[in-house]
């Protein structure tokens, strides 16, 4: 799967006439079942083979992107980028193309997955909507795979390449007046059951029928896997990239080696832990390195590209480079969380009033300098008292810091989900914290 | 590529499908980011592919390729029909789509000066101004500068005989300067967030915004947000920038009136909505000085095209009309359902997407009001300009924005400033303390470059015309 994106990088990298040259060639071939309704609604497929080359003129930097991946196009897209760095004013801080270093293997890559058809798809699909149409229920939701391969080349001597799968089933179940989510991710489609989510996503639904309004406010909240997701995505965006730490804009500027989170938070970045989705380098070719970010709730690090890193004494890049083009900086994209020793149905037994929270909804960043974000729950809230789960709540608002969150974590479930987010795939436990602050209440 | 799309088009014909359309896209983006005096990114990203979309046995298929050998496309042909006929096992009702006259047609967005003309060292002097312009603060630690020049060339050709020829050019940019300092960080932008303004048009308006003529308050104004107070909470009078008024109408309006989201064909995702088909003709979505419009004819929008991703051509329909909520956005599959016809909304991110409801326009009319009469009028209230932050639930009702500054108003001016403003709200009763909307002088076409929906995810170019617009009893300063 790999030799034909790692061909096609070969092949850019010869016609490129730039003093240093970097190419990446990532291809797909992709498709989405998409249902709702109980029906199949929308049912696609699609192949691609997308090529960027990073052209070096002195200290000059010039970027072209395109998908032609004829020799021809390689060639005008290597004379775009040099031409464009030839027009470009230098970039004083520039510090160059990285050199090539070891990545290690990872198994990312399913054949029986890759070769997923779409009669499979449709039965998957199936599995959710049955059982939800014989309950009276609507069920919307997704059944897709991509198989891609990734490859990095530059005139230094950089050659990576992987392929990777990826298998996700999503399930949202409707009601008259509740909803119910679930989902699962893998790189084998074979673990994972799509009955199973259809099942989970229909309890929920049902348990969340009727659900009453309660006042916003300050609550313990017991928060399953997919919330915790939720706001561990932005909290990564917002704080463990190199970017935003450098420039003063992260909540861990100036602060690291202090204690920011409770000492039962460990957050970490591992790109080669299977139990993710893993990738073994970045989008310089460079090997991803384990990154610690939170330690028993200090912070310790972010991640690096090698601008930031040459911006930064002592730092060294930790494989984190985005696509060139992305001007966001260095991001984590396999995040982990550490387990604890509690469960779920523990923390709900051990909460005297309190919210359970299935998942979060249109998260945003309402202050990045404290970590506040604001959002809503979705698809499974009800209100805990005296150990047991009572009734189910009409959907609220919050608006927290997300240090005051996770300084308040109270217990977390030494089982771990792998959850499909903004950054990619992250593996969490669900998580007990004792004030989050509700802002607002919605109508449903 | 006309003769490939029409070659699939033909292949579709001979195959067992009801409906068959198909579309060659080619995009070029250009983007310049200069970044503290250094030119940070400077790129060019094409791509171009066929994405063939039919209807077989009932339901829909879909495959894109960028392979754009004939034996390719006519693979993805085939793809696309088993895809379709493999959804026949989960199919509860056969899909109909509103009738089609076959159009024949060509459309150009009408500008001055290609963008893409224009030489890339012209383009950097300006960012590169733009950015000493914002370089007189201290506590300013990152001064952003940037351009974007985007065209889309799209040949769509239908079993039913339309055989269609576009071509969108659209340009802008943007600054930003950030302040940081004792543990803060403060932004402000012009003329728009974190994106800038964008319009269908020519490099013309790149240079109609001047940026560097903003400098020197984007700056100061960033450096004060460090040392003012934080909003406090309560219920206030609100006005509200054009610009942050675009993103209220873009959530609150736009989104909730999508047709397919109301039938729960989003519910998956981003969600449904609250205008059930019982709130049609029925619900006072607003005071009686709101009207609102999807309007794809607009000169300069995001959402300005000639026809449709459906062939449908380009329309200007009500909404929201004297304040009443009288009609959604429609598409040929979905219109049926009311008895109508598309009314074209329906496009795709790209050759690789099928074409999903999307905004177009989203207008809020001008109303009466000069904006130094409305200042004036308002002592005592806040003026909330440049968004920040945006959430709302997934049935469109509860909403929470986030601006970069917050003025009092104080004697027809803009006074004290207030930091991390934000304010929250339900939306009809929102709109429904709409008292005051500003005239055609104030009012400005936006452009949101960012619009996501849909799985896999797109990303829609959708325009807002708005003027600065007042509204009572609303609650802010919820973040502290």
């Amino acid at each position: 799967m790999t030799e034909r994106a790692a061909g096609i990088a070969a092949q850019a990298l010869d016609l490129s006439k730039a003093g240093q040259t970097e190419v990446i060639v990532s291809s797909s071939e992709s498709a989405l079942t998409r249902f709702a309704n109980n029906t199949i609604h929308q049912n696609v497929a699609e192949e691609n083979a997308s090529v960027t080359i990073r052209a070096v003129a002195g200290r000059k930097v010039g970027i072209a992107s395109g998908n032609d991946v004829s020799k021809a196009g390689l060639k005008r897209l290597a004379r775009s980028a040099l031409e464009i760095a030839r027009h470009q004013s230098e970039v004083p801080d520039f510090p160059g193309l990285p050199g090539a270093k070891p990545v290690a293997e990872v198994g990312a890559y399913s054949d029986a997955t890759a070769r997923l058809t779409p009669a499979k798809r449709a039965a998957m699909a199936l599995a959710v909507i049955k059982p939800a149409a014989r309950k009276g229920a609507n069920a919307s939701g997704t059944v897709s795979h991509d198989a891609g391969s990734l490859a990095v080349v530059n005139s230094l001597g950089v050659r990576a390449s992987f392929a990777r799968t990826e298998f996700e089933v999503t399930a949202v179940i409707e009601k008259e007046t509740g909803a119910g989510y679930a989902g699962a991710i893998s790189a084998d489609h074979r673990r994972v059951n799509a009955k199973a989510v259809g099942s989970a996503a229909l309890a929920k639904c049902l348990k969340s029928q009727n659900p009453r309004s309660i006042e916003p406010g300050e609550y313990t909240v017991v928060l399953e896997p997919q919330a915790v997701a939720g706001l561990l995505s932005y909290i990564a965006y917002m704080g463990f990239g190199a970017q935003g730490y450098v420039e003063g804009r992260s909540f861990l500027s100036g602060r690291m080696g202090e204690t920011l989170m409770h000492e039962s938070v460990s957050i970490w970045d591992d790109g080669l832990d299977p139990g993710g989705l893993p990738a073994p380098f970045d989008y310089e070719g460079q090997p991803k390195s384990r990154v610690n970010l939170i330690e028993a709730g200090v912070a310790r690090n972010v991640v690096y590209d090698t601008y930031y890193a040459a911006k930064s004494a002592g730092a060294a890049s930790t494989g984190h480079a985005l696509p060139p083009g992305f001007t966001g900086g260095p991001l984590p994209t396999n995040i982990f969380m550490a387990p604890g020793e509690s469960s779920l149905d523990e923390m709900i037994a051990s909460t005297e009033m309190g919210l359970l929270v299935t998942r979060f909804h249109y998260i945003n960043i309402a202050d990045p300098a404290r970590a506040v974000l604001t959002g809503l729950t979705r698809d499974g809230t009800f209100l805990v008292k005296k150990g047991r789960v009572r009734y189910p709540v009409k959907n609220l608002r919050f608006t927290e810091s997300m240090l005051s969150a996770f300084s308040a974590v109270e217990a977390l479930s030494r089982e771990r989900s792998l959850e499909s987010e903004m950054l990619g795939a992250m593996l969490v436990p669900a998580m007990k914290v004792s004030r989050f602050r509700f802002t607002g209440a919605t109508e449903f | 590529m006309k003769d490939l799309a029409v070659y699939a088009r033909d292949l579709l014909g001979a195959m067992p499908v009801s409906y068959g359309d198909v579309r060659f896209v080619e995009t070029h983006l250009e983007t310049i980011e200069v970044k503290n005096s250094v030119p940070r990114s400077v790129t060019s990203n094409t791509s171009r592919g066929i994405g063939i979309r039919v209807i077989a046995d009932g339901s829909w298929g879909f495959a894109a390729t960028s392979d754009l050998s004939r034996r390719a496309v006519a693979r993805a042909c085939r793809l696309a029909v088993k895809i379709a006929r493999a959804g026949k096992r989960a199919l509860v009702t056969p899909v109909a789509l509103s009738p089609l006259e076959p159009i024949v047609a060509q459309y150009v967005t009408p500008f001055d000066e290609d963008p893409f003309e224009v030489p890339l060292e012209e383009k950097l002097a300006a960012l590169f101004d733009a950015d000493k312009s914002m370089s007189a603060e201290p506590s300013v630690k990152v001064r952003l500068a940037h351009y974007q020049g985007f065209e889309r060339a799209t040949v769509f050709a239908s079993t039913e005989g339309s055989l269609i020829e576009e071509r969108i050019v659209q340009c802008g940019g943007g600054m930003q300067a950030v302040a940081v300092g004792g543990g803060d960080s403060q932004v402000r932008s012009y003329p728009h967030g974190n994106r800038g303004n964008i319009q269908s048009t020519g490099f013309e308006y790149f240079r109609s915004l001047d940026l560097a003529t903003h400098g020197p308050r984007v700056a100061s104004e960033a450096a004060a947000l460090l040392t003012a107070p934080a909003l406090p909470e309560g219920k206030r009078t609100i006005i509200l920038e054009g610009e942050q008024l675009a993103l209220q109408v873009h959530e609150s309006i736009g989104h909730p009136t999508e047709l397919d989201r109301v039938l729960g064909m989003e519910a998956a995702y981003a969600g449904t909505s609250f205008l059930t088909f019982d709130k049609l003709n029925t619900l006072r979505y607003g005071s009686e000085i709101v009207n609102v419009v999807a309007d794809a004819t607009a000169p300069r929008g995001l959402g300005t095209f000639g026809y449709d991703d459906e062939g449908v051509p380009a329309q200007k329909v009500f909404l929201i009309r004297d304040g009443l909520f009288v009609g959604y956005q429609t598409s040929r599959e979905t219109a049926p359902v009311l008895g109508q016809r598309s009314n074209g909304t329906m496009r795709a991110d790209g050759w690789n997407r099928i074409p999903l409801i999307r905004m177009t326009n989203i207008c809020l009319l001008p109303g009466a009001w000069k904006f130094e009469d409305l200042l004036a009028d308002s002592d005592g209230a806040l003026y909330l300009a440049t968004n920040r932050a945006w959430s709302i639930d997934n049935k469109r009702l509860n909403f929470q924005f986030g601006t970069e500054i917050a003025y009092e108003v104080k004697g027809g001016k803009l006074a004290a400033i207030y930091k991390n403003p934000s304010y929250t709200g339900i939306t009809p009763e929102f709109w429904n303390s709409c008292d005051a909307i500003c005239g055609e002088k104030d009012w400005v076409m936006w452009g949101t470059p960012n619009c996501g929906k849909g799985q896999p995810g797109q990303t829609a170019r959708v325009g807002h015309g708005t003027a600065p617009s007042r509204f009572q009893n609303v609650r802010v300063g919820v973040v502290r």
